[in-house]
């Protein structure tokens, strides 16, 4: 059942994320319905070189590097929008800003599909299964988010706030995953605690963000501004 | 099974895989377009049916493991492909056949049930061809595990499956939209599907179901989508005029009338672009505004050769009519030159790709430069060569003076150096999340950047013109539903100083419309909210009052009735308190069809109210967009 909470809010973050940086892209470069079909496109590339490039080794210790991959999601996912913001007021011409936004799409979209192999690797040492369950939930969770944001994170709360929410589900997420650690090889306990702590710490600074995001969001119009 | 075959086996698996991906995608992609084009705010619904494919994707999969215990996976998959094949060429027709059955009910009924033939339909629809999708890809899983030993088998085909979904992604906005109308794209993309199912039927020659019939059934579905797709020309041109002609279509009928081919209307002329559908119609209804029009304008007098009832459409939405256009245009264009009393010199002109604001602009002699930017390079070509267009703008953009430049506004704004004396800004409704960014603080703070320290910003501000009938005094206020304090808190976010409304209103007390009214058979249709008004009564006096208001009321909507956009508002914009107070004098000494001193006192008449503080929640952002403000659930109709 957790495993299933935990695909679920993964899938429902990683959509999330890429339609924050679609949103933010558009307003720095124009152009909206490209905008989103590329990053759509992307997004779904970097998903499949994910699992293409599983190996044996990856899938050693799936709990370990799912701890490392959500770390990866909750740091990238948090700091998208904030990000470009910064880039544009540093003077970054759009070229610029279009290559680092895409990269990050590329990464979040390549984090993403490496989770799917994982939850499904957990699952089976768990108990024999087929992936079916585990793609099944992860679609629900991409409904979920796509719906949310189009008719609540976007118009009623906006992106900075979307994006301090978002982390946090992620690195909630990731704390989440000491269930598992019964699974983590011996040679890897140390490691695994340390990247749950590291979540502990994000989550707060996160949700420390989520009240501060009024402030985060006019800071970050007056450099757009400027 | 010999390793070459297998090989072979392998390569047609996997071939079969990226094809399938991207036909189910651009099935999704398709029902996506075809709602955003009968339903506005493109945005959400695409984010809809995304979501909804997902869903359907995500109970497929589940379903996809019951479904192999009955079926081998190879004969499942060829079942699942001739049905996809079969909903995904219908699914646009039928949505669109919907969206008529549901403008044919509403027309009669407000009841919420009346869109779910439109809604309702395309959202099963989506959902049916994410369960045949979700059910396609273990489908896949399983025949590859069959085929290899390689454990990472299903990962290789999950990263195929995304890589054509990536594929059909990019090719639909890029090469599909903007060439091919959507109920075409689905033919195509199911012609696609179809050759993949009978390329799987000829490779599985040996199962247990007779060959004849599997094969049969696809060769016939193949044949049938195949003549579809040559005859998809005149089914696109049936949709257009179920849209265009509906109302005319179901006056005195039933929904099988709506459905009968009706000869006797004019086809629609529709040019593609990759924004926009760009569509000009000759209304066929009978005109009864002439004596209106002729009343309130000099227009056809002294132009009879004008082209009448001849009518824009961006997208489905209406945007202008020949017929009373000028009322439109000619408050635009030169109100805020009156007000701020003096011709700029330097103008930017943003959106307006038909011509018509630039044709009463480059009527002044004192404007030196006009700088045109415009995102859609269809539609301004279209604008110089369409012998009706071009006969309306008078070639505008042909006069030396006129720049076009063919990018995005709200980027030029942002990034230009160069400071104007006037901003026009003349863009669709913001019905969008898209379009709400040119309306946005970001993109107003931007344009107060380019205008000099006497410079003016005006723009079309859907959504002020909602007022409500004359009250007792005959004067008019803001509507609960009226866009204004969306605007004013954006546009006081945004820094302007001066921020002033205006309503192009036409006067009631007009000879023509005393006359129509004193005619017996005229109906004076009240409101309860007016008949209200008498239950108040006490006096002579009161109820001499009420009559006046009824009567004014009467002649209102005798006038709106006849002259659609009798009150369009716009707002002007400065860096100067109180910089808009010039007087009419003798007029801005250039031809003009409809205003005058008159209309331009009562277009400052309405009081709009101007709170001090910034309402935040009402304030339209990048980051957060308020817009657009329109009921979700409404199907776009022409009129």
């Amino acid at each position: 059942m957790l495993l299933y909470i935990l695909t679920f809010s993964l899938a429902f973050c990683s959509i999330v994320y890429e339609l924050l940086l679609a949103q933010t892209l558009s307003a720095f470069l124009g152009n909206t319905v490209l905008r989103f079909s590329v990053t759509i496109g992307l997004y779904l590339l970097s998903m499949g070189i994910g699992p293409l490039l599983m190996r044996g080794n990856t899938t050693k210790n799936p709990v370990t590097t799912l701890q490392k991959v959500e770390l990866g999601l909750a740091l990238g996912g948090a700091g998208s929008v904030a990000s470009l913001f910064l880039l544009d007021w540093a003077g970054m011409p759009s070229i610029g800003l279009s290559i680092f936004a895409h990269s990050l799409i590329l990464g979040i979209g390549f984090l993403t599909g490496l989770e799917i192999p994982l939850l499904i690797e957990i699952r089976n040492r768990k108990k024999k299964d087929s992936e079916a369950g585990v793609l099944g939930i992860d679609y629900l969770g991409a409904f979920a988010g796509t719906l949310i944001f189009a008719f609540l994170f976007y118009p009623k709360i906006g992106l900075v706030p979307t994006s301090f929410i978002i982390a946090t589900v992620n690195s909630v997420a990731g704390i989440f995953l000491i269930r598992y650690s019964s699974l983590v090889a011996r040679e890897r306990k140390k490691l695994f605690t340390g990247l749950v702590l590291t979540q502990v710490v994000l989550a707060c600074l996160f949700i420390y963000g989520i009240f501060m995001s009024e402030s985060v969001n006019d800071f970050l119009i007056q450099l757009y501004l400027t | 099974m010999d390793d070459s075959d297998t090989r072979s086996q392998r390569i047609g698996l996997f071939a079969s895989t990226f094809l399938v991906a991207i036909c189910s995608i651009l099935y999704q992609l398709t029902i996506a377009q075809t709602l955003s084009l009968l339903a506005a705010n493109t945005v959400i619904w695409y984010s809809v049916t995304v979501g909804l494919f997902l869903l359907g994707m995500g109970f497929g999969s589940f379903l996809s493991e019951k479904l192999c215990k009955i079926n081998p996976p190879w004969n499942a998959l060829i079942y699942v492909e001739t049905l996809l094949c079969l909903v995904g060429s219908l699914s646009s027709p039928l949505i669109h056949i919907g969206h008529t059955v549901t403008g044919y009910e509403m027309l009669s009924t407000t009841s919420v049930f009346a869109v779910f033939p439109f809604f309702g339909g395309a959202f099963l629809l989506t959902i049916l061809i994410g369960i045949l999708t979700g059910i396609e890809l273990p489908l896949l899983m399983r025949i590859g595990k069959s085929l290899s030993n390689d454990p990472q088998i299903t990962y290789r085909i999950l990263g195929i499956d995304y890589i054509g979904s990536l594929v059909g992604a990019v090719v639909f906005p890029l090469f599909l939209v903007p060439h091919l109308e959507v109920i075409t794209i689905g033919f195509t993309v199911a012609v696609l599907n179809i050759s993949v199912a009978l390329f799987l039927n000829w490779k599985r020659r040996n199962k247990r179901l007779p060959m004849f019939i599997r094969a049969g059934i696809a060769v016939l579905l193949a044949a049938g989508v195949a003549l579809a797709l040559l005859n998809s020309d005149s089914i696109n041109k049936y949709f257009i005029r179920k849209y265009y002609y509906l109302t005319e279509l179901a006056y005195g009928g039933g929904l099988k009338d709506v459905f009968t081919f009706e000869k006797k209307f004019p086809d629609v002329f529709r040019a593609s672009s990759p924004y926009q559908k760009i569509d000009l119609m000759e209304d066929p209804a009978v005109d009864p505004s002439k004596d209106f029009i002729d009343a309130y304008s000099t227009k056809f007098i002294e132009n009879p050769d004008y082209p009448k009832k001849n009518i824009l459409f961006l997208n489905g939405d209406f945007q202008l009519t020949s017929s009373y256009e000028e009322i439109y245009h000619e408050y635009f264009a030169h109100v805020p030159i009156i007000a701020s009393g003096k011709v700029p010199k330097k103008v930017l002109l943003l959106g307006g790709g038909d011509g018509l604001l630039a044709r009463e602009l480059v009527k002044y002699e004192e404007i030196e430069s006009i700088t045109h930017v415009d995102l859609d390079k269809t539609l301004v070509e279209l604008a110089n060569t369409h012998p009706i267009l071009s006969k309306m703008n008078e070639g505008s953009f042909q006069d030396p003076r006129v720049t076009t430049i063919f990018g995005d506004a709200y980027q030029y704004v942002r990034r230009s150096e160069e400071k104007f004396d006037a901003i026009y800004i003349d863009f669709p409704m913001p019905a969008d999340y898209d379009l709400a960014k040119l309306y946005s603080r970001e993109f107003f703070h931007f344009t107060r950047e380019r205008i000099k320290e006497d410079g003016y910003v005006v723009f079309d501000a859907t959504g002020t013109g909602y007022l409500s009938g004359p009250d007792r005094q005959g004067g008019q206020v803001v509507n609960s539903d009226n866009d204004w304090p969306y605007y004013y808190a954006t546009l006081k976010a945004a820094g302007f100083p001066e921020i002033q409304p205006y309503i192009t209103t036409l006067e009631l007390d007009n000879p023509v419309v005393d006359e129509i009214l004193s005619r017996p058979d005229t109906n004076l249709i009240l409101s309860p909210e007016v008949m209200q008004m008498f239950e108040f009564v006490n006096t002579p006096a009161e109820e001499q009052a009420v009559t006046d208001a009824v009567v004014r009321l009467a002649k209102h909507n005798m006038v709106a009735d006849h002259i659609m956009p009798l009150q369009q508002g716009f707002i002007l914009l400065g860096n100067m308190i109180g910089g808009f107070s010039g007087e009419f004098g003798d007029g801005p000494g250039v031809p003009l069809h409809i205003l005058n001193e008159k209309r331009y006192e009562l277009a400052f008449l309405v009081d709009f109210p101007k709170p001090k503080e910034i309402d935040e929640d009402k304030l339209n952002s990048i980051m957060r967009p308020t817009f657009p403000t329109l009921p979700l659930w409404q199907p776009r109709t022409a009129f």
